[in-house]
């Protein structure tokens, strides 16, 4: 699938529009909070603060997301290569998409390398949370994250059984997503360049689960 | 601190069989100037079962409490206030020697910018985490860190003791092991440094290029820089060191690396330069305005070297005034011609106190101390040391202070053949227009003028 690329202003734009709307959640949160321990039912009130805990928690990713979109439209933001070890990457992004996520979606991971890969470690783990949640949040029963080394590439792949990627990428904040991460995940995948290979985003129709299909490539 | 026995038994038998809590022995300091940072941390330690958490909110009482209680595992906060880094902090306790291999350093940041650091620099910490983060992604990580020390612990000891050669071996054992596999980069780093440290230059050459065959690291460049500079590969080392910045503009120990090339080459002014430059943008380390301090007095710009050497001594609370320091800026006085100045310098300061005798600084202090005294007291305290100085390796600075000494004392013939030694050996663009302006002011350019000739005709018969 082709990705029409957005204006990139309209990518920050859409980011801090996104955060915005977060952050009135958190408030009107934080307001039912404090009606509720003027009420006396303080411990009805953790779950509450729990949920503005994720809501502040979610707009400080996706503030960080448009600094760093707009650090990769101004082009001050090179790759920050380091040695990961994959499967500890993998492990490390796993923890973070579990941490908010209660259930319901099958996750099935496929781990097919063992090795090093030199690489921007928090802008690709960034960008594949970001692939994931939105499987989970399309998926209708399962999601599958795979990832192998084959030809001197690493691939990540992440498929759902969801309705697919549109056929018009979002260029503007849609209500659930404003495009900031995957307009990341396309530049940070050209952006690491090895032995005159570069890498790269494909996004199309998962042929096993019928939704969409995520699939980043980096060269060696 | 935990004894890393004790450390692999808690994480490989009662962590694995679910026995025991693994974090609840282990000792934490916290270091995060934000109270309320630093509490979640605190308070994320204490949720995976951590007990003893230290806490520290700013650098220097971080390195107190360091310094009187080593923990395990160290928390950081990248920002630490106005002016100081938990970077700086780290490098700081690492080139002190006052953090041990054995002990976790973690840095957490809300600043993205952190991983080019972390990615152009020698001097990492064990993990880096970028906030937020779940309690669970740092004990994930913690766990990683430890498990890494336990799988090292044996190469570290031997590190630690001066075993250089035999850690260099045991890494090699290391690599053999099944879980060597998680640890290969690792290995490969800590290998470079290792063979860099016990001098073996070619070897660390070649350790440092199959790094940098795999990636450019500026790191890697820089280690390469060093390991030709070693060798007297003075351009190769100027051509990697010049990559390695141009790769990372905010590598500053790369630029002390380029500075210490041309001070190599005799060129003095663009070592200034380089420092002067680096200088300014880490104005409170230390260490880099005493190497700048050396280069403006290779230069001759004396008063810019006692001007530093002073703001050091004031200012250094970490390093502590050393007797190094004072020997220094004893040195800087009387090449300004101030005795007053150098005499009060090493105030209060004795033989005794100048370290072991037959170190440097014992050296040192005895020639700039008798060329402080009265004629017969300094050529009693300069008759102490006088007949081992050509005997023992001596660093450029000390053998310069030692040419003068003989010289005021008129032992010309000792005088001649430290200058012969040093205009013979591989510093000799260091040592050239130093030891030429004492040989003037005794009004003997004439004889320093011939030993220069002998030099450059044995060189030729030896080429």
């Amino acid at each position: 699938m082709h990705i029409e690329t957005p204006h990139a202003i309209d990518v920050v734009a859409s980011g801090i529009h996104d955060t915005k709307n977060r952050m009135f959640d958190a408030m009107a949160r934080i307001d039912l909070a404090i009606q509720t321990i003027h009420a006396g039912n303080a411990s009805e009130s953790l779950p509450i603060l729990a949920k503005i805990e994720e809501a502040l928690s979610d707009c400080a990713e996706r503030l960080s997301q448009s600094l760093s979109a707009y650090r990769l439209i101004r082009h001050e933001n090179p790759i920050s290569a380091v040695p990961a070890h994959i499967p500890e990457l993998i492990d490390d992004i796993m923890v973070r998409v579990l941490g908010g996520y209660d259930g319901g979606i099958a996750i099935d991971i496929g781990r097919h390398c063992e090795e090093f890969w030199i690489l921007d470690r928090e802008l690709i783990a960034d960008s594949l949370v970001n692939a994931i949640r939105n499987a989970l949040r399309f998926a209708k029963s399962k999601i599958r994250v795979s990832f192998f080394c084959e030809n001197q590439m690493l691939s990540f792949t992440v498929e759902d059984d969801g309705p697919g990627f549109p056929e018009v990428m979002p260029s503007h904040d849609d209500g659930k997503n404003s495009g900031v991460g995957l307009f990341i995940a396309m530049r940070i995948a050209h952006l690491h360049v090895s032995h005159g290979a570069s890498g790269n985003l494909m996004l199309g129709k998962s042929a096993e689960l019928g939704g969409a299909k995520f699939h980043l490539t980096l060269p060696r | 601190m935990l004894q890393s026995d004790n450390l692999a038994t808690l994480f490989e038998d009662k962590a694995r069989s679910g026995g025991g809590n693994p974090y609840k022995s282990l000792r934490y300091m916290v270091i995060e100037d934000q109270e309320a940072s630093r509490q979640t941390l605190k308070i994320c330690i204490q949720s995976m079962g951590g007990f003893t958490v230290d806490q520290a909110q700013a650098y220097m009482e971080a390195i107190t409490r360091i310094r009187n209680n080593m923990p395990d595992v160290i928390i950081c906060d990248y920002m630490l206030g106005p002016g100081r880094t938990g970077q700086q902090l780290l490098e700081e306790l690492r080139r002190t020697g006052r953090l041990p291999d054995m002990v976790s350093f973690i840095m957490v940041t809300a600043e993205r910018a952190y991983e080019q650091v972390v990615s152009a620099v020698e001097l990492v910490p064990d993990d880096y985490i970028i906030k937020p983060f779940s309690p669970e992604t740092l004990r994930v990580r913690m766990e990683r860190v430890i498990l890494k020390k336990i799988f090292f612990r044996t190469f570290y000891e031997l590190k630690a003791k001066g075993s250089l050669d035999e850690a260099v071996t045991e890494l090699g054992r290391l690599e053999a092991k099944p879980q060597a596999n998680v640890y290969r980069f690792e290995i490969m780093r800590v290998r470079a440094e290792t063979l860099t440290v016990s001098g073996r230059a070619e070897e660390a050459l070649h350790a440092y290029e199959c790094i940098v065959a795999i990636h450019p690291f500026p790191w890697a460049k820089a280690g390469m820089a060093r390991a030709y500079r070693a060798l007297g590969r003075f351009d190769e080392a100027s051509s990697a060191i010049d990559e390695a910045i141009a790769k990372s503009n905010d590598y500053f120990d790369a630029y002390d690396i380029k500075a210490g090339i041309c001070v190599d080459q005799g060129n003095f002014t663009e070592a200034q330069r380089i420092l002067t430059e680096a200088a300014a943008r880490t104005p409170r380390n230390w260490q880099r305005k005493r190497m700048l301090s050396r280069a403006a007095q290779l230069n001759g710009d004396h008063d810019t070297a006692r001007r530093l050497m002073e703001e050091v001594m004031a200012n250094d609370m970490v390093g502590n005034v050393v007797i190094r320091d004072k020997i220094e800026l004893a040195r800087n006085a009387l090449q300004l011609g101030d005795q007053l100045g150098a005499r009060a310098a090493l105030a209060g300061v004795s033989t005794a106190d100048a370290g072991e005798v037959n170190s440097p600084e014992y050296f040192a202090f005895s020639c700039i101390s008798s060329m402080l005294m009265d004629e017969d007291a300094g050529e009693k305290q300069f008759n102490r040391v006088r007949s081992d100085l050509l005997r023992i390796e001596l660093p450029i600075e000390v053998t310069i202070d030692a040419i003068r000494a003989a010289l005021l004392f008129s032992d010309r013939e000792l005088a001649d053949k430290l200058t012969e030694k040093c205009l013979a050996g591989h510093n000799s663009k260091q040592a050239f227009g130093s030891i030429r302006e004492i040989y003037m002011a005794h009004e003997l350019d004439d004889r320093f003028k011939k030993i220069q000739l002998g030099v450059a005709t044995r060189r030729l018969k030896n080429k």
